[in-house]
């Protein structure tokens, strides 16, 4: 018997059947995992993510439009999530920083955004961390997760035209950081 | 004509450059690789954070109620904030920051949610286009339009929504203004 598409998935989720967006997560998981991962370059964040991610996505089943993909509209909340992850994070180093602030504040650790790695990979990814938040997020979803620019495009609302040049500044980019880091 | 010209040469850049960061980084990302029973601990961990989710969601409607439009509008002043005065490093105090300063990481965490739904359904709902762009006013308008009486704001009365809307106006210009 053929497997359901997630399309089938998601209506039998509407229709109350709650084992079925177990079986959505099932399928993308990993994917999410390590789009999370790549972004946030870390194990904690990434598990953090990529459960919120699944949670978000269930009660916001509502918004799904049939007519969707899923796994790109799960790529678009992984992503959103992520770069406010990202976010909240220079947030709270930029708290931390400020002279001013730091008085109206209790100690807090800095949380490291780093993977744990062997340096030459250390430096890959300090390379993709330094990226702007736009071709970094091209950059995983091309480099790592292979999908076509028009899916790109897809998820992030923006042109197709755009994405290339963006991708490829982004790849030299990371070139040149770990030339120079070297 | 400059056009074409330029196209293959990016896609033979894009090609080459790929082969050459493929062939370097090989196997970078997957030490440690997450095993099979992490996965599905993954899959346990995240039904009980969906179980959590949906049975604590009315209770914290209320809450929202009270703290999420505050919040939310601290948090985009924030980023209003961190665009304007971050790259200067100025020494000047940032109002906006001091707000979010003066909230627990708790509270912090709780509006970052709000603020990413929220997000995330404007988005969705082709309110903005640019997802790098913290749509400040798009955000807040939309909130006020699709989930006033129903949700969050429902604490609120429209003068006050209304107000609090022209004060990040203001905000926004004044920053906008600053040299």
């Amino acid at each position: 018997m053929d497997e359901p598409s997630d399309l089938e998935l998601v209506q039998r989720v509407r229709n109350g059947h709650r084992q079925a967006f177990t079986e959505l997560m099932r399928r993308h998981q990993q994917r999410i995992y390590w789009v999370a991962r790549w972004l946030v370059g870390n194990h904690y964040d990434a598990d953090t993510l990529a459960q919120e991610t699944f949670v978000k996505a269930y009660l916001s089943l509502g918004d799904f439009r049939n007519d969707a993909n899923f796994r790109l509209w799960l790529y678009r909340i992984v992503v959103t999530l992520s770069l406010n992850a990202i976010r909240k994070h220079q947030l709270a180093a930029y708290i931390r920083d400020s002279e001013i602030l730091r008085r109206l504040l209790p100690e807090q650790d800095g949380h490291d955004m780093k993977l744990e790695s062997s340096e030459d990979e250390s430096r890959f990814q300090r390379g993709i961390a330094e990226l702007p938040e736009k071709q970094k997020v091209v950059f995983v979803m091309r480099f790592f997760e292979g999908l076509s620019y028009d899916d790109i495009s897809q998820i992030l609302k923006t042109s197709v035209a755009n994405l290339k040049p963006n991708f490829v500044d982004a790849m030299r980019k990371v070139q040149e950081f770990m030339k120079h880091e070297a | 004509m400059k056009r074409s010209r330029e196209r293959p040469d990016i896609e033979r850049e894009e090609q080459e450059i790929t082969e050459t960061l493929r062939a370097v980084t090989a196997g970078y990302g997957k030490n440690p690789e997450p095993n099979s029973p992490y996965w599905d601990d993954l899959i346990v961990r995240t039904n009980k954070r969906l179980d959590e989710a949906t049975s604590a969601r009315a209770i914290s409607v209320s809450w929202a109620a009270r703290v999420a439009l505050p919040g939310i509008v601290s948090i985009i002043f924030f980023f209003v904030g961190l665009h304007y005065y971050i790259p200067e490093r100025s020494n000047e105090p940032n109002p906006i920051s001091a707000i979010v300063a003066d909230l627990s990481e708790e509270v912090q965490d709780s509006l970052m949610d709000e603020l990413v739904r929220a997000q995330v359904a404007a988005y969705d709902a082709d309110r903005y286009d640019e997802i790098f762009e913290i749509p400040e006013d798009e955000i807040l308008s939309y909130l006020l339009t699709t989930e006033g009486e129903g949700e969050m704001f429902e604490a609120l009365s429209e003068a006050e929504a209304s107000e609090l809307l022209s004060s990040m106006h203001r905000t926004i210009q004044r920053l906008e203004e600053k040299p």
